[in-house]
């Protein structure tokens, strides 16, 4: 049985979340060194008919675990599953996606199972002496590599920082599981609402394209920015600054405590560059800044940047950029 | 569900327990450095400073306890902790002057600690003290790692609120919390005793409301600053010093860190003159279009 099983996020009972693909290729290469195979698990209401689509990604298994008990996200409802699972499979190491609800569940999971939790992962060294964990500390600027003292270590992994997993043919069996009961804890939490963000552009943490606004551009956030993103195919992100001025809202925050991006290309337009944010975009590979400051900290790490009036520059790059895809 | 809670079934009193962390000055985390032979952080120029989200969550506790516009009459009481050396004690005298009401130092060396310790440690003070709510940052700017709020709640038995954006009361024992999920805000109904785990946002003007505030009240947005006569007044309030020990065996350790470096940077890149060479560099040189 698998010594690596990944946990598989289901967003709104209605699709695998993208960001478990990268998990899964986390969990791969893991399993890879350490000469071991790896198990998915898939855990929902009315989740079944996803079950096929992960087939295909060279599991050992994949455990179903579809049951009411899931009906709300909570994390009282799927850590008792989540133990029987490991217990059945005697799982050494449980990977996830360092998502919100992945940030919420795995360490409850850690502390029921008194293991180690090991957060924000983007990488492990698999030695002689055991697998060195490599994580970032104080918003990035620290790379620290840890070992894990428990039998069990939970994992919870950077996804921006891994491809997704692509299906590699094969066919893995599906193991239906029975739902443990929830905690008793969840007797008093109970969902009361969701207020889904309505988002027409590509996920923050998935695109290839992320444009991001600062404070700077205030009330016309989406005037200025809505167009340079849609010209790109990107996503939308933006400062802590910029949300908590109600200019964007909280879902866009990218840095050290909203969304950790690493796409091809990150345009920061009004953006001062504050350690905080930079942590979240710094994995990106070409960065454009767009700031009337040349001093300003995000030129220091951006590949290149335009001086000046982002009112101006903004709207003037919007007709270069549809000049530039009509010609070629 | 049920919203039964013994000890605050008929009382207007809350007690709750905010941790409170030294840590490196989040804005300088750049100018940290690491030991040669790659065992240690060098902090030590740097200057020490309370997590921002704990700083949060005081202020969130205070909100939860007062009547917005009579702030001074406190409605239940709030427990500060840290775990740390005698530096600490500046941070908690300091959460004592804003208005929390009693304070406990839990004697350590950081190197003794990690994650699950410190939830055990903390779990432990809140079953001691009957506290009805632990309530923290979502994770400290350091460690960054959003892990001992959870594993409180796990070692409690309590439900867990992360990432709290927005806290109304609706009674003493039972909260309506907003959280700041991936896609949306999920509201949650939750009743005490649990952890709640504040994020950025919950210290905006309307964010934490009391039963006795009134509905169209607003705070100052950010956390409060302590009056001088308050700072005077902390003094003579209690902060007790206890030993780690003194909260049974510590458990086993979870993880160690064994090694750290700096990120490589990369090198710095030019200035462009017009959108149009821009997109030309982009397009040529990056290829990213």
């Amino acid at each position: 049985m698998s010594k690596v099983i990944v946990f598989l996020e289901v967003k709104d009972s209605e699709a695998l979340r993208p960001a478990s693909l990268h998990a899964i290729t986390f969990a791969r290469s893991l399993s890879q060194s350490l000469g071991q195979s790896y198990s998915l698990v898939l855990m929902g209401s009315d989740i079944s008919h996803l079950a096929e689509t992960v087939r295909g990604y060279g599991a050992e298994q994949v455990y179903v675990i579809d049951s009411p008990v899931f009906s709300e996200p909570l994390a009282e409802n799927f850590v008792p599953s989540l133990c029987r699972v490991i217990e059945h499979t005697h799982a050494s190491f449980i990977i996830g996606a360092a998502t919100a609800a992945g940030k919420d569940l795995l360490p409850r999971l850690a502390g029921t199972l008194a293991s180690a939790f090991i957060s924000d992962c983007v990488g492990a060294e698999v030695g002689a002496n055991g697998i060195l964990w490599k994580r970032p500390l104080c918003a990035g600027n620290v790379i620290a590599f840890c070992e894990s003292c428990t039998d069990c270590t939970v994992v919870s992994v950077r996804h921006a920082e891994f491809e997704a997993a692509c299906t590699n043919g094969g066919f893995s069996p599906i193991v239906l599981f029975d739902a443990a009961p929830a905690e008793a804890a969840a007797q008093r939490i109970q969902l009361f609402g969701y207020d889904k963000l309505d988002n027409p552009r590509p996920e923050l943490t998935e695109a290839r394209v992320v444009v991001s606004g600062g404070r700077a551009l205030a009330g016309r956030f989406f005037e200025i920015l809505g167009p340079l993103a849609d010209t790109l195919g990107a996503a939308l992100g933006a400062t802590r600054a910029a949300c908590d001025g109600g200019f964007a809202p909280g879902d866009f925050q990218v840095g050290q405590t909203g969304k950790v991006v690493a796409p091809d290309l990150y345009v920061a337009v009004g953006i001062s560059g504050a350690i905080q944010h930079v942590a979240g975009m710094k994995g990106a590979r070409v960065v454009v800044a767009i700031n009337s400051d040349p001093n300003a900290p995000i030129v220091s790490v951006a590949d290149y940047t335009l001086v000046g009036d982002l009112f101006e520059l903004v709207p003037e790059l919007v007709g270069e950029l549809k000049r530039h895809t009509k010609n070629s | 569900m049920s919203f039964r809670r013994a000890q605050v079934q008929d009382a207007i009193f809350v007690r709750i327990l905010v941790p409170l962390k030294l840590v490196p000055d989040p804005d300088n985390a750049n100018k940290i450095r690491v030991s040669d032979d790659n065992q240690r952080l060098d902090i030590c120029s740097m200057e020490q400073k309370a997590n921002p989200f704990d700083e949060y969550a005081l202020e969130a506790a205070l909100r939860l306890t007062e009547d917005g516009r009579a702030p001074r009459a406190r409605q239940g009481e709030i427990v500060v902790v840290s775990l740390g050396s005698s530096e600490t004690e500046v941070m908690l005298r300091a959460g004592l002057a804003t208005g929390a009401d009693r304070a406990f130092r839990i004697a350590t060396s950081d190197d003794a600690l990690d994650a699950g310790r410190v939830a055990h440690v903390l779990s432990r003070l809140a079953a001691q003290e009957s506290c009805d709510l632990v309530l923290m940052g979502k994770q400290s700017v350091d460690g960054d790692s959003n892990e001992v709020g959870q594993r409180i709640a796990a070692m409690l038995g309590w439900p867990q609120v992360t990432f709290a954006s927005k806290i109304l009361a609706h009674s003493e024992s039972r909260l309506e919390v907003e959280r700041e999920i991936d896609g949306g805000i999920q509201r949650v109904l939750v009743a005490l005793p649990a952890v709640i785990t504040v994020d950025l946002r919950i210290v905006a003007p309307d964010a934490v409301r009391s039963k006795l505030t009134s509905e169209d009240f607003q705070y100052a947005p950010g956390v409060r600053f302590a009056p001088l006569p308050a700072i005077m007044q902390a003094r003579r309030k209690q902060l007790s010093i206890v030993e780690l020990d003194a909260f049974g065996p510590l458990p086993k350790r979870t993880m160690r860190y064994m090694r750290y470096e700096l990120p490589t940077s990369k090198a710095g890149g030019r200035v462009v003159s017009t959108p149009s060479e821009l997109v030309r560099l982009l397009a040529s040189e990056a290829k990213v279009l």
